[in-house]
């Protein structure tokens, strides 16, 4: 057993806070929100404080010369969490700005302290510190009595035990925010990312002391609700894996296509990811919809992910009958500055909720059109993230690609991302006796054998039709075809 | 909506009734929604809602000189100066249009809801804990 002080953490309710700061926030430590002016510093610090206060637990919230308090009460209001029966009771606004403006850093630190006599809190905030040292800068009290207020500030709220924020504008927080960076226990930046039109909002943990943080940017965004934090990571295995061992036998689901679970000798794997890759028109949104179809007849939910435009798939009657009865959801967006992390965490919330089994996601050819600029540069490590979350949901999915068709080129996808799936199914056009023709081929199925035909194809009403036999042409793909020698 | 204004208007007619007023010119009301506020929205903000306040209710109570101060104790003294000059009648209903102009313009700011509760902790603490003094 263990003698050494363990720090207790509050559990915040700002979804996805806690993960970034590795279990919660730590009790009484002395804390800086940073950040540019509308980065979200006040909004953070009153979910925080929403989030934690009650009657045991109750919170002051100093406001200086930053925001006024007037306007910061009509606007932080309109948040969800602002729970005006906390207001009075558990929580209590007080305003410094008049201290601060007469008085010396010595009478600010009084007031402070009698206020938070007088309520005994155990959470308090100040916003915003970068007036009071501002005031240091200007007026006559030098930066060493600043430091000495910071340090004195500190060492009483954490003698009170009370967990304080000081809220501030600083655009590079670690450069500017000295001496209060090396007083704070924990520093919070929050940032806006503009590339072309798109802004993304990121938040760093740069500091938590005592606490095994996650380190880098991670994407937030500001709804009705307050934040919403995506931490950069994959989620665990063995959360989320129903199946546990390593799977010799994979059960087997029909794909909705019969010839096609034919050629991968008995259906596509559970859990496996399926690319279908061709050029325009060659069915894959068909195949799509007819393995979304089949998991319906066969009692499965699906979830399509669609980033094809939205008319497409009004046109779509199959999907769109799927859709209105409610066995298919569908998971798309409207945003053009998209991240992976809101994606995926919309997903996962779909894929649960419905307790979905077979996920759609057409196309990823679009996909890039719909990220926020700088992610555009890695679509493979988006498609990465989405496939590993997918699979860890044990869901089975079919991913499409549209591919302009080289002819004599055997490309699977762009940016490597066919590495990425389990199986592999190819479209493509030839021409044959003076008709472009369609030929379908399995490429690969990951731990299994497979058909290795090259098959003709049409697209009726009924779905994909594939030939029975394999073609008796030689040098297809090589795009100058010719009759196989039948000896 | 409405039903929030007229619980404001009843805060504020109990309010009225409850205190043991030396008629329409006590300011008592005013110093105690002060105290509860001003902390909130600071003093400056407190007197700049009044000045607003003041300025809406002059042109029905012509004889109301508008103070220019940042100090709400400057302007209450000065409020209850001019109350206490004209007949109690005039001083009550005037008390009362600004009373009710002020707590209007604050809850057009942040909400019906805070307002009332605010306007609730200001006045029913400040009177019960008068008639404890009284009953001593």
């Amino acid at each position: 057993m263990s003698d050494k002080v363990t720090v207790g953490t509050l559990a915040t309710s700002v979804p996805g806070l806690d993960l970034l700061l590795g279990g919660g926030l730590s009790e009484f430590s002395f804390n800086l929100i940073a950040g540019a002016p509308g980065s979200g510093k006040t909004t953070l610090a009153h979910q925080i404080m929403f989030s934690l206060a009650n009657p045991q637990r109750r919170a002051l919230f100093f406001t200086v010369l930053g925001e006024p308090p007037l306007k910061m009460l009509r606007y932080q209001q309109q948040y969800a969490f602002y729970d005006l029966d906390k207001v009075g009771s558990s929580v209590r606004y007080v305003n410094l700005g008049e201290d601060l403006r007469s008085g010396n850093f010595a009478g600010v630190l009084e007031r402070i302290m009698r206020e938070v006599e007088a309520f005994s809190p155990s959470l308090v905030f100040v916003d915003s510190f970068r007036s009071v040292v501002q005031t240091a800068k200007d007026g006559n009290e030098g930066i060493a009595d600043l430091q000495h207020f910071i340090q004195e500030l500190g060492t009483r709220m954490t003698s009170w035990e009370a967990t304080t924020f000081l809220i501030g504008e600083y655009m590079h927080a670690e450069a500017e925010a000295n001496p209060i960076m090396t007083v704070a226990d924990g520093l919070f930046y929050l940032s806006q990312h503009q590339e072309r039109n798109s802004v993304v909002r990121k938040i760093r943990i740069v500091k938590m002391r005592g606490q095994h943080h996650l380190s880098g940017s991670h994407i937030f965004r500001i709804t009705g609700d307050g934040l919403r934090i995506y931490p950069r990571m994959l989620p665990l295995i063995t959360e989320e894996q129903p199946e546990t061992g390593i799977d010799t036998s994979p059960v087997r689901i029909p794909t909705g296509t019969p010839q096609i679970d034919e050629m991968l000798h008995g259906g596509l794997p559970r859990g496996h990811a399926l690319l279908v890759v061709g050029p325009t028109g060659s069915g894959k949104t068909v195949f799509g919809t007819e393995f979304l179809a089949e998991g319906v007849r066969q009692g499965e939910k699906g979830v399509a992910l669609f980033f094809e435009k939205t008319t497409a798939r009004l046109r779509n009657s199959v999907l769109s009958n799927l859709i209105a009865s409610g066995e298919v959801s569908v998971v798309s967006n409207r945003l053009l500055d998209l991240t992976v992390e809101e994606l995926i965490d919309d997903l996962i919330e779909v894929v649960r909720r419905t307790n979905a089994k077979r996920v759609l996601v057409d196309s990823l050819s679009e996909f890039g059109l719909y990220l926020a600029p700088e992610f555009r540069s890695d679509i493979r490590g988006a498609v990465f993230r989405l496939l590993d979350t997918l699979a860890k949901l044990g869901v089975t999915v079919v991913v499409t690609i549209g591919l302009e068709d080289r002819f004599t080129e055997l490309r699977f996808s762009q940016a490597d991302i066919s590495f990425l799936t389990d199986a592999i199914i190819a479209l493509r056009y030839v021409e044959r006796e003076g008709s472009l023709a369609k030929f379908i081929s399995v490429v690969k199925v990951r731990g299994s054998g497979h058909s290795r035909d090259l098959r003709q194809y049409e697209i009726t009403d009924r779905g994909i039709e594939i030939g029975e036999r394999p073609v008796q042409i030689e040098g297809l793909l090589s795009g100058h075809p010719s009759m196989r020698d039948p000896g | 909506m409405d039903k929030n204004d007229n619980k404001r208007q009843q805060l504020i007619s109990e309010m009225f009734s409850a205190s043991r007023s030396n008629g329409g010119a006590d300011v008592s009301a005013w110093r105690r929604l002060s105290m509860h506020l001003s902390p909130l929205i600071g003093e400056s903000g407190f007197a700049a809602l009044y000045g607003r306040a003041a300025r809406l209710v002059q042109p029905r109570f012509p004889w109301l000189v508008l103070e220019q101060s940042s100090q709400s104790t400057d302007l209450f003294d000065q409020l209850g100066k001019q109350l206490s000059s004209v007949d109690a009648d005039l001083a009550a209903e005037t008390n009362a249009a600004l009373l009710d102009t002020f707590t209007k313009l604050l809850s057009g700011l942040i909400g019906d809801a805070l307002t009332i509760r605010l306007l609730n902790s200001a006045w029913s603490d400040e009177s019960h804990q008068g008639n404890a003094k009284e009953q001593k």
